[in-house]
Order: C-alpha cells, then structure tokens, then sequence
C-alpha cells in the first residue's frame, strides 16, 4: 500500500512496484488508506510519507497497531532534505523513488515477513493469574481452566443464537460476562475483542468480532487440551 | 460467628475465585447469579455484606443497589466492576456503594477491601 500525497511520484512508485510483480493499492492520504484497510483487511504491508494527512505517517501506524491492531511491516518515504540520520535508518526512503526504492522495499518486506515467521510462538494463556489466586493448587487451578472451557463455550453458542436473531444487545451483555474469564487466563486477544463487543463496534462490526472470538476461544482450547494431559496424569 | 458475604455475579470463574479466597479468608459465602434471586435472598436473610456486579441478568445494578440500601442500609456493598465503567461505578457510589473492585480481582487486594468494609461497619456499631 502507498500512502502519498502528490500524484506524481506516487504514480511513479506504483508503476516501478507493478513493474516488479507487486499489487499495489495506493492513497493520497492516511485517512482513505486507513478506511480501505478497515475494509479490506491488511495489505503486505505500507509504504506512507512522512508528512501524510490528515494522520502523519507515524500516527497512521500507531493507529494501525492500537486501534486495528494490525502491525503492519512500514516504510516511511522522506524527502532528500530530511534528516540525514532518518535516511539512513531501517524503515525510511528516501524520495525520489527509483528502481533501487523497489529493491529497498522487497528486501524490508521479505526480512519483516521472515521475522514474522520466526518469532518464538508464545501460549495464548497463562496460569499466573490463577496460580496466585489459588495459591498452586493444581486441582482448583485444573477445575477453573475446565470451567473456562465449558462456560466460555455455553456463552459463544449463545452468542451466535443472538447473531442469528439481531440481539446485538444481548451479544454485549455476553461479552461483558465472559470478558473477565479471558483476563483470568492472561489473554489479551480474548480481553480485547470482548472490549470491542462491550464498549468500542457498531452493530454491523459485531459479527466479525464474535467470530474472532470464537476463533482466539478455540485456540486455547486446543493449548489447553495439550496442557491437561500431563496435569490430569500427574494427580491422577 | 462467621460474617456472611452475599456474592451476585454470573461468570463462574469469577465466582469460583471469590467463593475460594473469602472461604479462605474465614467468610461464610452465599452465591447467587442474578439480581432478582438476589432480591429473594436478601428479603429472607441477613447479611453482612453484599459483593455484586452491576449488569446482570433480569434486574440492573441501579434497582438492585436501591433495594438493598431501602431493605438493609447498614449493609456495606462492594461493587465488581470491569474497567472502563467509569460512570457505573460512579452512579454506584451516588446510591451509596461503599467501595468497588474490578474483575479479575486481585486475591490479597479482595481481602482488604472487603475487611475495610465489615471494619467500617463494627466501628459505626
């Protein structure tokens, strides 16, 4: 995705970036851009001038991180008479964009895409939370992640007997409810979407959320089913 | 004698953990999942303090603060809360909330909290 005001060095980069086999959706500002990836979902990633509005180029990928949470590999273009220790950084371009701006780019996606591939896989629960309200007990410990699993997936049935009948209403007041459940297992995701169902999407948003949901839900279940076997052996 | 801590809330986890720690704390815990048996209860019963959510199936946290402050005034009541409830938890404390905490508590902070409240009513006494 480009993100760049003027028309004609952005018609440039984009020819230069076809050239090279890449699918290029671009903007004259942030804004457009931003709603476009609200839509659409999350390009490869974002190649946004420093100066772009109505969101400069570092609130458009804060805004991106925190509100859609997307972290999205970008690359910010500078013009020639920006700072010099910006240029020379990881993440900046330098304007005008030539042959060499693709090669810069290609090599930044591919490294940033290796990255993405090679972070360490973290669980998506913990029992800190749990452990220090039940003081170890690992037969409480192993009960609550079992009333996690069983009452969790009562609440995401009903929510999608309410989807299925437009009670947003009620999708929120189940949320609110399993909404600490997810905290006590430490998962941000979880926490965060049952958020957004409470607090923060419209009615027309609260499908998708759900089914996320539902998906970061089932995830954990998964991790938990390999977590009790040895546990359920151990006091067995 | 034991205090008696009525506890309204409807997500087990959090039940579980509250009906643990205030067991271990040497309390007599009396659950209930919604406002209305809530009410039944507290017609029937005395307690010596009511932990509860505000939304809640069947009757809203304003109708089921109101009841309890016109049944048992002397009754301290701390609210469960989740953040950003900013104006619950402040209409709470218009009504007479004694104190609130938000879910998923801290065990040891849960503990103070609720012998603060009993502590203020033995001191009124």
């Amino acid at each position: 995705m480009i993100v760049n005001a003027e028309d004609e060095p952005r018609e440039v980069l984009r020819n230069l970036m076809v050239k090279e086999s890449f699918e290029v959706f671009d903007f004259d500002n942030s804004m457009t851009a931003i709603l476009w990836i609200k839509k659409n979902g999350a390009p490869t990633g974002i190649l946004i001038e420093e100066q772009a509005t109505p969101l400069d180029a570092l609130k458009t990928i804060d805004y991106l991180r925190e509100e859609l949470k997307m972290n999205l590999p970008a690359l910010i273009t500078v013009e020639p008479q920006s700072l010099k220790s910006n240029q020379d950084l990881p993440g900046f371009i330098t304007k005008p964009f030539t042959e060499n701006t693709v090669l810069r780019v290609r090599d930044f996606f591919e490294k940033s895409m290796k990255n993405f591939e090679n972070r360490p896989k973290m669980p998506s629960f913990s029992l800190q939370y749990l452990e220090e309200t039940y003081e170890g007990d690992k037969v409480i410990i192993l009960e609550s992640l079992t009333l996690f699993k069983n009452s969790v997936a009562d609440k995401l049935q009903e929510i999608r007997y309410s989807l299925l009948h437009n009670n947003y209403e009620e999708v929120r007041n189940i949320a609110h409810n399993i909404k600490p459940s997810f905290e006590m297992l430490n998962n941000q995701k979880g926490r965060e979407l049952c958020h957004r169902l409470v607090y923060q999407c419209e009615e027309e948003e609260i499908p998708q959320i759900a089914e996320e949901l539902n998906k970061e839900f089932q995830i954990i279940k998964s991790e938990l089913n390999s977590y009790f076997s040895p546990v359920t052996q151990e006091y067995s | 004698m034991k205090k008696k801590i009525l506890v309204i809330e409807d997500n087990p986890m959090v039940i579980k953990s509250l009906e643990f720690k205030l067991n271990k704390e040497g309390y007599d815990v009396y659950l209930t999942a919604d406002g209305r048996e809530a009410m039944e209860k507290l017609k029937t019963e005395t307690f010596d303090l009511v932990l509860t959510d505000l939304m809640l199936p069947f009757v809203s946290g304003s109708q089921l603060i109101e009841f309890i402050k016109s049944k048992h005034p002397q009754v301290p009541i701390i609210v469960l809360s989740t953040a950003t409830q900013e104006d619950i938890i402040t209409d709470a404390f218009t009504m007479g909330v004694d104190d609130f905490i938000t879910k998923p508590f801290s065990p040891n902070e849960l503990a103070l909290r609720v012998k603060r409240s009993l502590g203020k009513i033995a001191n009124n006494n």
